[in-house]
């Protein structure tokens, strides 16, 4: 259950599609979230819970990840430590809802623990799809990684 | 929208065993567990963490039918596709509007709070129809005019004086007054009630409609 497992390099070629993999809990987001990556010619896979994406992860290879840190159950930070540790190379996107600026304890710094545990990328809801495609393009960018302004 | 998406600058360090990533990861999942439960234990954070769901979901479906519409420029557009992006878009605003109102209502359902509102209501006329309703003998017409009418005390008792048909005289003399005095009192209390002279008077304080 645990032991790492190589990717299937042979899955990359010039004609192959970016598959992504989303897991999000609530229905309408990660409709809207698959429904503008596959516009945008990403093949797109849907999980509704941190189990069904770890079985989805397992079973096939993606090119990048979108988690939802905020799920009922196992907790989505879990899920993106686990992506981690299975694929290194794989570029993690952590979604998260409001946080307020200042009166946050800073222990409670959700998007800081998303990084810790090996999120590349976040995303706060609420989110448009620009932003969603920036952030996409951004973790897919084979290019030197730089904080976007 | 002021939403920062960025990358961190940190290359994460793969753990060292398995053992120790389980262990990792449930401190983790217990502690972001109480975390979050503090966190979102605060109402307006609560609320604000709930509307970013249908707040994306709806900014994306409003960014279809704008693509949509742009894409048949005024020509023939694909109505159903455009109808079920409406419909779903609504679908988000009702939840939002859902959420906005459980907020506003902490522990209260929407039917305690309109039944609450019905018994107190409910209450109010039936405490209104008791005052109404109740016989002469129980509130004295003088108390119901200088009720009504916002007499001092002074003109409550000019007034009883004036119904047993004392004098001016007799009025002042009894309350310790000049003539005068009960006369301006009681010229007074009756430019209130809007008598004329006194039969007016009487009959005003005694009939229940004033």
């Amino acid at each position: 259950m645990h032991e790492t497992r190589a990717r299937d390099v042979r899955r990359h070629g010039p004609s192959d599609v970016m598959r992504v993999l989303v897991v999000e809990d609530d229905p309408s987001v990660g409709a809207a979230i698959r429904m503008t990556l596959e516009r945008e010619g990403y093949d797109t896979v849907l999980a509704l819970d941190a189990d069904a994406g770890t079985a989805t992860f397992e079973s096939l290879y993606f090119d990048l990840v979108i988690v939802d840190i905020f799920m009922p159950g196992k907790s989505g930070l879990a899920t993106i430590a686990e992506f981690r540790q299975r694929a290194p190379a794989v570029p993690i996107l952590a979604m998260s809802g409001f946080r307020f600026r200042e009166s946050m304890d800073p222990g409670l710094d959700f998007l800081a623990m998303a990084a810790r545990v090996g999120a590349t990328g976040c995303l706060r809801k609420p989110f448009a799809p620009q932003q969603l495609m920036r952030a996409v393009c951004a973790s897919l960018d084979p290019s030197p990684r730089v904080l976007a302004p | 929208m002021t939403v920062e998406n960025s990358r961190f600058n940190i290359v994460p360090s793969p753990p060292r065993s398995t053992d120790a990533m389980e262990r990792l990861s449930r401190l983790q999942t217990e502690l972001v567990s109480e975390a979050m439960r503090r966190a979102v234990h605060d109402a307006s954070a609560a609320m604000a963490h709930r509307l970013g769901e249908p707040l994306t979901a709806l900014l994306f479906v409003l960014h279809e039918i704008k693509q949509a519409s742009e894409r048949f420029n005024g020509a023939e557009t694909p109505l159903i596709s455009v109808r079920e992006n409406v419909d779903m878009a609504l679908r988000e605003v009702e939840r939002i509007c859902d959420i906005i109102e459980q907020v506003a209502e902490p522990g209260e359902t929407l039917t305690d709070a309109e039944a609450a509102v019905a018994r107190g209501r409910e209450a109010i006329d039936m405490w209104a129809r008791d005052r109404r309703d109740r016989p002469d003998s129980l509130v004295s017409p003088v108390d119901r005019a200088a009720h009504r009418h916002s007499l001092t005390p002074r003109e409550q008792e000019v007034l009883a004086l004036v119904i047993d048909g004392l004098s001016n005289k007799q009025g002042g003399h009894r309350l310790g007054i000049s003539t005068r005095t009960f006369e301006a009192h009681r010229a007074h209390l009756m430019g209130k009630l809007g008598a004329r002279n006194a039969a007016d008077l009487i009959r005003k304080t005694s009939s229940r409609e004033q």
